[in-house]
């Protein structure tokens, strides 16, 4: 009876589990596998070359600039969209006026098509007419005006300030969101024990917050792993590699390149990264006692 | 009286059959056809509703995409067995790569057109399209590149003449930054520009030791390629070309300043650019065919030496059929029409191409006198001038220079480093 009735169970969630076997497990296997061959990925030639593409792939100098890059965006982006999205949820929280507009204007850079805001990023970035350095040089600040999106030194901090813009508000509304569920009776209780707004916030909101903090964390990474469509915009991970992505590199190698199995070697590079960090996040997150009962 | 009857249905049977056969030749199919060039235009249309009227039967279903969409796109539809039955290809990497979904069209070409057909077409083209006898595909027209367009606008406003030479493009560009104009106009974002730029130096500078090391025969650290790199890179170390140019792309940050806007005095592009003298575009008509205007292509002597750079040879599109495609009679028809027809119209009303075949007469509508002249400058220079293809058939070389020419732009790299990077790629 209880061996049918686990059958059964099993029996519901079969159709979730074809699906997710058939659209996740299976191209991760079949990507990985493919990571031993060399073959243009759509021609009938398909050779093993065993560690071939992976002894290529690290021993060339693009793998380490688009880590170096990773890491460097992922630091920066997450920092400052943390940062700014607890700030700005900190005075919405506190209801001043019009909160609930710019809450939204705050918001609607997120829902924006990201080709759109790569084109207007790069009328603004534009070194001879676009719109920064024309600002700058009308305010006679002509040593500031760089060429920023072709300067080798100055792009990926140009993509990360795009970045940053996109998807503060998505972080501000994550903190808002959780903002909201802590007792104010807590604040009530710090209040009475001396504590200012400053303390308040540093003894009472961030470490509740601490949840938020972790998704914010494995969100950013997640989505510095993947940047894409910004970095294609904008640079397409030039100039000479000074903003190239782990994806910008994946579609180079596998549609100007045609080389399918390297391709595929740096996408499980890249998963390997991000399950290290994920573990990584969860461990973290679980130290505490208090948490791992949560998660039972 | 069994064996009667089955004969009788037999017979009703094969009689049945008959008009299905018939039938099959008429029946309407669909012929999908898929490129970024020709653009979606009204040429392309006007190219494709002639063939559906001398062809009912036939349905053409175009596809329109950019270049780099085109190629991703098609490698997806091919490898799960789809794709158009038709598609353009440029000659070169892509055109060996995607050989296993290229129809040998050598039979229909045979059978068409008959022996000796290659005569029909310049040498050019047959040989870069010939794979030990066989061809898989038909080239729609021919491109130059190496070109450099001038607004002489700017020039006669500043009191300058074309610059001739590398020297006095240096003098001319410096007179156009001190007055506040972009000098020379590249979208160094792109590969291809720069590597046609690079050619063009370097083919000045010696074509055979050029081609020599494309083809692997010679090292890039030889000397005269070394001086290319040297002065591919001065003309962004000494500001040649416009601040900012790596990060700006060909097409349309770049050629909209000079096409559309016409703020920028001159611009690196190709032969294709003639197009613009008899463009429908109301911004690009009003520059290139208003009263006044006046546009110049021009070559420069890139070392100094007196003699000024060649040109640089292309086919722009590859006509091919897909292996997969169900209908290739039908499908060569349609590639027979726009080799024949197509070319004719895309070239003397579009002025999109120069012709592949020995038996087109350029004769381009609407193309007013400062048109004429550059046209025949170009059609010179492709006749008498020709250093070499455009198109590299190795894809890590060309890719490695590609690397290289952005390297010694941002000057990261020394000639000799990127001389040895590519070599290394070989």
């Amino acid at each position: 009876m209880r061996r049918k009735s686990e059958l059964t169970n099993y029996l519901f969630i079969l159709p979730i589990l074809v699906l997710f076997a058939v659209f996740i497990v299976y191209p991760i296997v079949y990507n990985f596998i493919i990571s031993f061959f060399e073959w243009s990925g759509f021609g009938p030639d398909i050779t093993f070359v065993g560690l071939e593409n992976y002894v290529t792939i690290l021993n060339g100098k693009i793998i380490w600039k688009v880590m170096h890059n990773f890491i460097i965006f992922a630091l920066i982006t997450i920092t400052l969209q943390a940062l700014f999205g607890m700030i700005f949820a900190s005075f919405f929280i506190n209801n001043i006026r019009g909160s609930s507009v710019y809450r939204i204007l705050f918001y609607l850079p997120a829902v924006v098509t990201p080709a759109i805001i790569g084109q207007v990023f790069s009328k603004f970035f534009e070194a001879n007419r676009g719109y920064l350095n024309t600002f700058l040089r009308a305010l006679h600040l002509d040593p500031l005006a760089q060429t920023w999106l072709a300067d080798p030194s100055l792009a990926l901090y140009c993509i990360c300030f795009v970045n940053i813009w996109q998807w503060t508000g998505y972080s501000m509304l994550l903190y808002y969101a959780s903002m909201l569920n802590i007792p104010s009776d807590l604040y009530e209780s710090a209040s009475l024990d001396g504590a200012n707004k400053a303390q308040q916030f540093t003894r009472v909101t961030f470490p509740l917050l601490r949840g938020t903090h972790f998704t914010v964390f494995i969100l950013g990474m997640l989505g510095s792993l993947k940047c894409y469509d910004i970095v294609f915009i904008l640079t397409n991970g030039g100039p000479n590699y000074a903003t190239e992505t782990f994806s910008v590199y994946i579609q180079n190698l596998s549609f100007s390149m045609f080389r399918q199995g390297q391709s595929a070697t740096v996408v499980v590079i890249m998963f390997i990264i991000a399950m290290v960090i994920t573990a990584v996040q969860l461990q973290l997150y679980y130290r505490s006692n208090q948490h791992k009962e949560l998660a039972r | 009286m069994r064996k009667s009857i089955c004969m009788a249905l037999v017979f009703c049977m094969l009689f049945a059959l008959i008009p299905m056969a018939f039938a099959a030749e008429d029946e309407p199919v669909t012929i999908s056809f898929q490129t970024w060039n020709p653009g979606d235009g009204d040429l392309i249309h006007q190219i494709i509703d002639a063939f559906e009227a001398e062809n009912p039967s036939i349905t053409i279903d175009y596809i329109y995409m950019p270049y780099s969409d085109h190629i991703a796109d098609m490698q997806i539809k091919m490898a799960s067995g789809e794709g158009p039955d038709v598609y353009g290809m440029q000659a070169g990497v892509t055109y060996s790569t995607f050989r296993p979904f290229e129809e040998n069209l050598t039979p229909y070409i045979t059978e068409t057109y008959g022996d000796g057909w290659e005569s029909s077409f310049l040498t050019f083209c047959t040989n870069l399209l010939n794979e030990d006898g066989s061809y898989y595909g038909l080239p729609l027209g021919l491109t130059y590149a190496g070109l450099i367009w001038a607004d002489m606008s700017y020039f006669n406003k500043y009191g300058l003449s074309l610059p001739t030479n590398y020297d006095e493009l240096a003098q001319v560009a410096q007179t156009f930054r001190d007055n506040g104009e972009y000098p020379l106009a590249i979208g160094a974002k792109d590969d291809w520009i720069n590597i046609d730029m690079w050619m063009n130096i370097a083919g000045d500078i010696n074509a055979e030791k050029l081609y020599a090391a494309l083809d692997g025969e010679i090292s890039f650290t030889d000397p005269e390629l070394l001086q290319s790199f040297a002065i591919w890179q001065s003309l962004f170390t000494e500001g040649i070309v416009q601040d900012g140019a790596l990060g700006v792309n060909m097409y349309c940050d770049t050629t909209d300043l000079f096409e559309k806007e016409a703020s920028i005095p001159m611009i690196t592009n190709g032969s294709w650019a003639a197009g613009l003298f008899v463009s429908t575009d109301e911004s690009t008509k009003a520059n290139f065919q208003g009263e006044g205007a006046d546009h110049q292509a021009f070559l420069l002597d890139w070392n100094n030496d007196g003699v000024s750079a060649g040109l640089a040879a292309s086919i722009d599109v590859v006509l091919c059929m897909n292996t997969n495609c169900k209908n290739k009679d039908a499908a060569w028809k349609f590639i027979d029409f726009m080799i024949h027809y197509g070319q004719d119209v895309l070239i003397n009303e579009g002025l999109q191409y120069f012709p592949s075949r020995t038996d087109l007469v350029l004769d381009v509508v609407g193309l007013n006198e400062n048109g004429l002249e550059n046209l025949e400058f170009i059609i010179e220079n492709a006749q008498n001038n020709t250093r070499g293809y455009r198109e590299m058939g190795n894809a890590d070389v060309k890719q490695a220079v590609a690397d290289a020419l952005k390297a010694l732009a941002t000057n990261e790299m020394t000639p000799e480093e990127a001389a040895e990077s590519i070599d290394n790629a070989q």
